[in-house]
């Protein structure tokens, strides 16, 4: 059964009562609602529901109020007129296209992390936010983190002087063992063309599907892109370089798995170097966790004064006594989260939803985690090369290598197009 | 793993252990095309980058499995020129690697 319209899942119709209008209710699309997506379910405000997986549509559709449309198609909810807002919680090579085009319907969005999968995609993404007035939220809620806003206020006031190296340290792929899985016909519950989608052809396989799709380079790309979005938002805010625009040179070595099918390095070993101001920033999976403070991963920041550990950096993270006490001077940096007793992930949804109807940046705002994601991207490419890159902010190009600027996009299988639908 | 410029002959080898039903040795045959088409593809290297897209384009027209052709017409969307592309058009409109074709067509065309 690769369609829920033909295979007994209904279509009840739903009218909410408003869009946010008189009473400031919001209503919600939720498009990919296994794994991450289910979290950010709307319960009370929820029209619709879109998985390609029936089984996830069943499971999410149990917790919504009323009777939401359930599709395996995302468009079907780009389509109705009465929903707001839509979350994106699909595997990653999903994100862009219908981020882009759920602002080209009007719609607000919060899309899960990574931002996407290249850079063509990323400025589309951008550029589609800013063309149809739209707020996009990017999942990558360390910023909505008090620990991280901690460590951000004792940085950014200078505490550790400037940062010269940020090394993270961040455990293997989850890609070890060995053994490769027999292509096999999709369950019936699933639909396979359309979790494909834009990327070519492979056959099913429980292995490259749910939650190890990360293991590979077309879906997921490795911890380096998936938590790598997390780490490196992280560093950005607390190295104040969200705006960076200066060339960045990126060298990577890494080695896969050669018993697992899985082509994304599972050990990957990155250094980034900045100029105008002149730093460096290291990925090392695995890595050493800093013995002051260990965490699964983490980051230590090292300035020309003192040195802070941040671990985690996304719903969870945790940092120093002396950045939790510290108390940034009137008129100094100071990283604001939202004040609610709620946890970070929920914070930042929150974030989300106030920026909708002030209609302000929100807080990871597609603007600021594009230049994040640039980052692991260009990683990506250099390990595949197998040679040093330099990237261009300014341009959004390598310099002076023809083939590596054949990685800012990844063209789309056929009927898939950034430019609709 | 080795990042030497492989010659003609090599990668229709590897074509053919990837091919093989001896997964490890496979996916290592994969990786290894992989290696030597973006080395091939680095700044610098014409004539080994020549030699690597003819020998891809023979194993995307030949009668291998199908993501053994669909890894050489990826592959072709780096090393590729204008030739290539004009060589594997023949290949969009195959039943099972038509995309791949298309793909690697739209790579080569989006080259400055």
């Amino acid at each position: 059964m690769s369609n829920p319209a033909k295979s007994g899942i209904g279509f009840p119709t739903y009218v909410p009562q408003s869009a946010f209008g008189a009473n400031d209710r919001i209503v919600y699309g939720h498009i990919g609602v296994g794994g991450m997506g289910s979290s950010h379910i709307v319960a009370d405000s929820c029209a619709a529901l879109c998985d390609v997986d029936a089984n996830h549509l069943a499971n999410a559709a149990k917790r919504v109020q009323g009777k939401p449309m359930l599709t395996d198609d995302y468009r079907r909810v780009l389509d109705r007129k009465d929903i707001d807002a839509v979350t994106i919680g699909t595997p990653d090579h999903w994100h862009a296209i219908m981020a882009v085009h759920a602002c080209m319907a009007g719609k607000d969005v919060y899309s899960e992390k990574p931002v996407c999968k290249t850079i063509e995609e990323g400025l589309a993404m951008v550029n589609a936010a800013r063309r149809y007035k739209r707020i996009m939220q990017i999942g990558a809620q360390g910023r909505s983190n008090p620990k991280v806003a901690a460590a951000a206020n004792y940085l950014r006031n200078g505490q550790a002087g400037t940062i010269k190296k940020v090394v993270i340290w961040h455990p293997e792929n989850l890609s070890s063992g060995s053994g490769f899985e027999a292509p096999s016909t999709p369950p019936p519950h699933m639909n396979w063309d359309m979790w494909l989608g834009p990327i070519p052809y492979r056959p099913y396989t429980a292995e490259t599907c749910h939650f190890h799709f990360r293991w590979m380079m077309d879906s997921g790309a490795g911890f380096i892109r998936d938590r790598g979005n997390h780490a490196i938002s992280c560093v950005m805010l607390l190295t104040g370089q969200d705006a960076w625009s200066s060339p960045v040179t990126v060298k990577a070595t890494g080695k896969t798995n050669p018993n697992r099918i899985y082509d994304a390095p599972q050990s990957l070993n990155v250094t980034w170097k900045f100029r105008n101001p002149e730093w460096t920033l290291e990925w090392n999976q695995p890595g050493e966790a800093n013995e002051r403070l260990e965490g699964e991963w983490g980051a230590t920041y090292y300035g020309t004064k003192d040195d802070l550990i941040l671990t985690g950096g996304d719903g969870g993270a945790d940092t120093e006594p002396k950045a939790i006490d510290y108390v940034p001077p009137a008129g100094g940096f100071k990283h604001e989260v939202e004040p609610d007793k709620v946890d970070v992930t929920e914070k930042h949804r929150r974030n989300w939803r106030k920026c909708i109807k002030t209609r302000e940046l929100p807080v990871s705002d597609i603007g600021i985690q594009y230049k994040t994601i640039i980052l692991p991207i260009i990683a990506n490419i250099a390990y595949t090369v197998g040679r040093e890159l330099t990237f261009d902010p300014k341009t959004n190009r390598f310099i002076n290598d023809e083939e590596a600027n054949r990685f800012l996009s990844d063209p789309y299988r056929e009927p898939w197009s950034l430019k609709g639908y | 793993m080795n990042r030497t410029t492989l010659i003609y002959a090599d990668y229709g080898k590897l074509a053919d252990q990837m091919s093989g039903s001896d997964s490890v040795a496979s996916k290592a045959a994969k990786l290894e095309l992989e290696v030597a088409a973006h080395a091939a593809a680095a700044p610098g290297q014409n004539a080994a980058r020549v030699q690597a897209a003819k020998a891809l384009v023979d194993v995307a027209k030949s009668n291998r499995p199908r993501l053994v052709r669909a890894h050489a017409l990826r592959l072709i969307g780096f090393v590729g020129g204008k030739a290539e592309a004009g060589a594997i058009a023949g290949l969009a409109k195959h039943p099972e690697i038509g995309q791949d074709a298309k793909i690697a067509i739209k790579r080569i065309q989006s080259a400055k």
